[in-house]
C-alpha cells in the first residue's frame, strides 16, 4: 500500500517534470509500469496535461495602443514636476515665513520712529526740585562778608 | 558558426544600445526614455496581460512600471541590469493587484451554472487561474505561458529557484483540481 503511494507520488511528479525536461529511459518505463497498474494516476495526468496544454494555448500578445509612449513620457514630465515641487517647497514656504517676520519687524520700527513728540519722555521733564536743598545755590559768601 | 557569431555580435550591440540609453535615462534624457519605453512595452505589457487577463489593466501597470524605473534609477548599481530589474517591477505590481482582487469574491459556481459542460477553455482557464494565490498564479503563468526557465521565474520573483520548484508543482496540482472541478468531473 506503501509502496503504492509512493508510486502515485513520484509518478505525479514526474508527469510534472516531463514538461520541463527530457525524462531519462528509466524514468518513462516507470511512468509507463505505473500507468498500467494505477487507472487514476493514469487519469489524472491525462486530464493535467489536458488543462495545462488549454493554459499555454491562452497566450495573449496584445498590441499596445498607439500612444503608449506618449502617454508614458508626459506622464513622467508631470511626476518631475511634482517631485521638485515637493523638493522645494519646504523651502519657499520657509523663505515666505522669513520674509513676512522681516516685512513685519520693519514695519514696526517703521511706526516707533513716527511717535507723536508729546509721548516721548525728555530729560528735562524727569528732573524735579532736589528734596535736599542745594548748598551752592545759598548765598553763604555773601553772609560772611 | 558565422550565424552563431553575427548573432552573438548583433546581441552585444543591442547591450551597448541599451547601456548607452540607460546611461542617457539617469540624466534624465527623454529621448533615451522613449527609446526604452519602445524597446521594452511589448513585453512588459504581454507579461502583465498573461497574468491579470486584462489588456487595459496590464498597460497601467506596465506604464506603472516604467514610471517606477525612471523614478528610481538611481538605486540601479548595474545599468546592464536595467531590463531585468524593469521586469522585476513589473511582476511585482502585477502580483500586487493579483493579491487585491483575491478579496473579492470568487464566482467560480456561477459559471458552472449558467455554461454547463460547454464552457469555452477561455472562461474556465480564467476562472481557475482567479482561484489561485496570486504566488502560484505567478509562478505557473511565467513558467507556462511565458515560458521563463526556472532560473528566470526565480529572478522576477525574487525567490530561490527551489521555490520556484515547489510552487509550481502545487501550482499544477491546484490548477488540475480546478479544471476538474470547473468541467464537473
Amino acid at each position: 500500500m506503501n509502496l503504492n503511494m509512493f508510486g502515485c507520488k513520484k509518478y505525479k511528479k514526474l508527469s510534472f517534470d516531463q514538461r520541463d525536461r527530457e525524462l531519462t529511459p528509466g524514468e518513462i518505463a516507470f511512468m509507463g509500469a505505473h500507468e498500467e497498474r494505477c487507472e487514476e494516476c493514469a487519469r489524472s495526468m491525462e486530464s493535467a496535461s489536458f488543462a495545462l496544454d488549454a493554459l499555454r494555448g491562452e497566450f495573449m500578445e496584445p498590441v499596445p495602443c498607439p500612444n503608449f509612449e506618449s502617454k508614458v513620457i508626459r506622464q513622467y514630465r508631470i511626476e518631475s514636476k511634482r517631485a521638485s515641487l515637493r523638493y522645494w517647497s519646504p523651502a519657499v514656504v520657509g523663505a515666505a515665513v522669513a520674509g513676512l517676520v522681516v516685512l513685519a519687524a520693519m514695519q514696526m520700527i517703521a511706526q516707533s520712529s513716527q511717535l507723536p513728540s508729546f509721548k516721548v519722555p525728555t530729560g528735562e521733564a524727569r528732573l524735579s526740585k532736589p528734596a535736599i536743598p542745594n548748598l551752592d545755590s545759598l548765598d553763604f559768601h555773601k553772609s560772611w562778608q | 558558426m558565422i550565424d552563431a557569431q553575427l548573432v552573438q555580435s548583433s546581441k552585444l550591440e543591442n547591450a551597448i544600445d541599451e547601456l548607452q540609453w540607460v546611461f542617457r535615462c539617469r540624466h534624465g534624457d527623454e529621448t533615451a526614455l522613449g527609446f526604452l519605453v519602445t524597446r521594452h512595452r511589448n513585453r512588459l505589457i504581454r507579461t502583465a496581460t498573461n497574468l491579470l487577463r486584462d489588456r487595459h489593466e496590464a498597460e497601467d501597470v506596465a506604464q506603472e512600471s516604467f514610471l517606477k524605473a525612471f523614478r528610481e534609477i538611481g538605486r540601479l548599481r548595474d545599468d546592464r541590469a536595467f531590463s531585468g530589474y524593469l521586469y522585476r517591477i513589473c511582476v511585482r505590481l502585477c502580483m500586487d493587484r493579483l493579491r487585491l482582487k483575491r478579496a473579492e469574491p470568487a464566482e467560480f459556481d456561477s459559471v458552472q451554472q449558467h455554461e454547463g459542460r460547454h464552457i469555452e477553455n477561455k472562461v474556465v482557464i480564467e476562472k481557475c487561474l482567479d482561484q489561485l494565490p496570486a504566488d502560484l498564479r505567478t509562478t505557473l503563468v511565467l513558467r507556462e505561458i511565458e515560458q521563463l526557465s526556472y532560473e528566470e521565474v526565480a529572478d522576477s520573483m525574487r525567490v530561490p529557484i527551489g521555490t520556484v520548484r515547489s510552487r509550481l508543482h502545487t501550482a499544477r496540482e491546484k490548477f488540475r483540481k480546478l479544471w476538474l472541478e470547473a468541467l464537473g468531473e
